[in-house]
């Protein structure tokens, strides 16, 4: 157990994507819960919970209070840990691009299935989790707009080679 | 998105607003929703109240869009049609109050119809537009779906974000307007 949270830690965003897909379509919601944020992951259930409740009141009704009662979460996450995996899906996962916005940021563009995605990311106490609020893009302070210059027009300091 | 809480939220919301004399004019206009009863002075923001704002501003947009796609489907259910065109306020709106605190939607593409930045309201977008292609009947209730969400999140901002007036008078008034939209959409829901 050790081990393995040492080296969910140490994940970095990209690696977070694969290992989200196949958390989630092999119904494992709690590595999916560990790999997010509180607030995203609440997002994440109402999301893919969404063809249950419209079919089952009870479901919906349950989805409703997860937030606040934690027998609602568990009801939540067993119905649709079942659900995930019964879909049998495995998508195929291309990374494509890492892009930090701001220091405690970063976005993953990626393909599932050759759909293009994007994820956020943040930077938490306890690593990069997945995010959906991460996405405002962070305006660069003066000193990283300074040292950009800076490094623009280096080469112009450059000696003769000869 | 406990109903019977919500009405009773609703129907102090608008006595107040009814005391105030304010209300009517305020619900039917971007302006009025984005710059409140007065001005005010514009605070900084932390990173969590900016993000919040950049997230209702494309939610506003889920919203519209679904309808929009909604409406092509059932020409003949006007609901979508009339309420896509309120939902546009509502987005000019938040729209406006990310402009007020300098907030980069440089990444929105608001004319997009189905094109969101935000994974989660992509998932939403097809799933809901998915959901609604199955029936009338299962549109409106993704209409009654989509108000009720944008209520509890419009609900959670003013209630535990500790934002500016400014910001929460705009909220409410987009809370308001949700209301309006919910009752449209379950009368629909009767008349089907």
């Amino acid at each position: 157990m050790q081990d393995k949270v040492a080296d969910e830690v140490l994940m970095e965003p990209e690696m977070i994507v694969y290992r989200y897909y196949k958390a989630l379509y092999s119904g494992d919601l709690e590595f999916v819960k560990s790999i997010m944020t509180p607030k995203s992951y609440s997002m994440m259930l109402e999301s893919f919970g969404l063809k249950l409740s419209f079919k089952d009141p009870f479901f919906k009704a349950e989805l409703e209070k997860v937030e606040e009662e934690a027998s609602s979460l568990k009801k939540v996450e067993k119905a649709l840990s079942d659900d995930l995996r019964s879909r049998n899906v495995s998508p195929e996962i291309d990374i494509l691009e890492v892009e930090a916005n701001g220091s405690i940021r970063k976005t993953v563009y990626y393909t599932e299935d050759e759909k293009r995605k994007n994820l956020y990311f943040s930077k938490e106490d306890s690593g990069w989790k997945i995010n959906y609020y991460a996405g405002r893009p962070i305006p660069q302070s003066h000193f990283t707009s300074i040292k950009k210059w800076f490094i623009s027009i280096l080469p112009s300091f450059k000696l003769p080679t000869s | 998105m406990n109903n019977s809480t919500d009405q009773s939220k609703r129907r102090g919301f608008l006595s107040k607003m009814l005391t105030a004399g304010a209300g009517g004019v305020a619900l039917f206009s971007s302006a009025a929703y984005a710059r409140g009863r007065k001005a005010t002075r514009t605070v900084k923001l932390t990173e969590e109240q900016l993000d919040e704002l950049y997230f209702i501003y494309q939610e506003e947009k889920l919203a519209r869009d679904v309808y929009i796609t909604l409406g092509e489907m059932y020409p003949a259910e006007n609901t979508f049609a009339s309420i896509q065109l309120s939902e546009q306020r509502h987005i000019d709106a938040a729209q406006q109050l990310c402009e007020k605190y300098k907030i980069d939607l440089s990444r929105v593409n608001e004319e997009g119809i189905g094109n969101f930045d935000i994974d989660v309201l992509q998932e939403y977008y097809h799933k809901l537009v998915d959901q609604g292609s199955e029936s009338l009947t299962s549109a409106l209730e993704v209409g009654v779906f989509i108000e009720e969400l944008d209520i509890a999140d419009l609900t959670k901002a003013i209630e535990e974000m500790d934002m500016p007036d400014d910001v929460t008078r705009v909220y409410e008034n987009l809370r308001e307007g949700s209301y309006n939209h919910l009752e449209a959409f379950q009368g629909a829901l009767t008349r089907v």
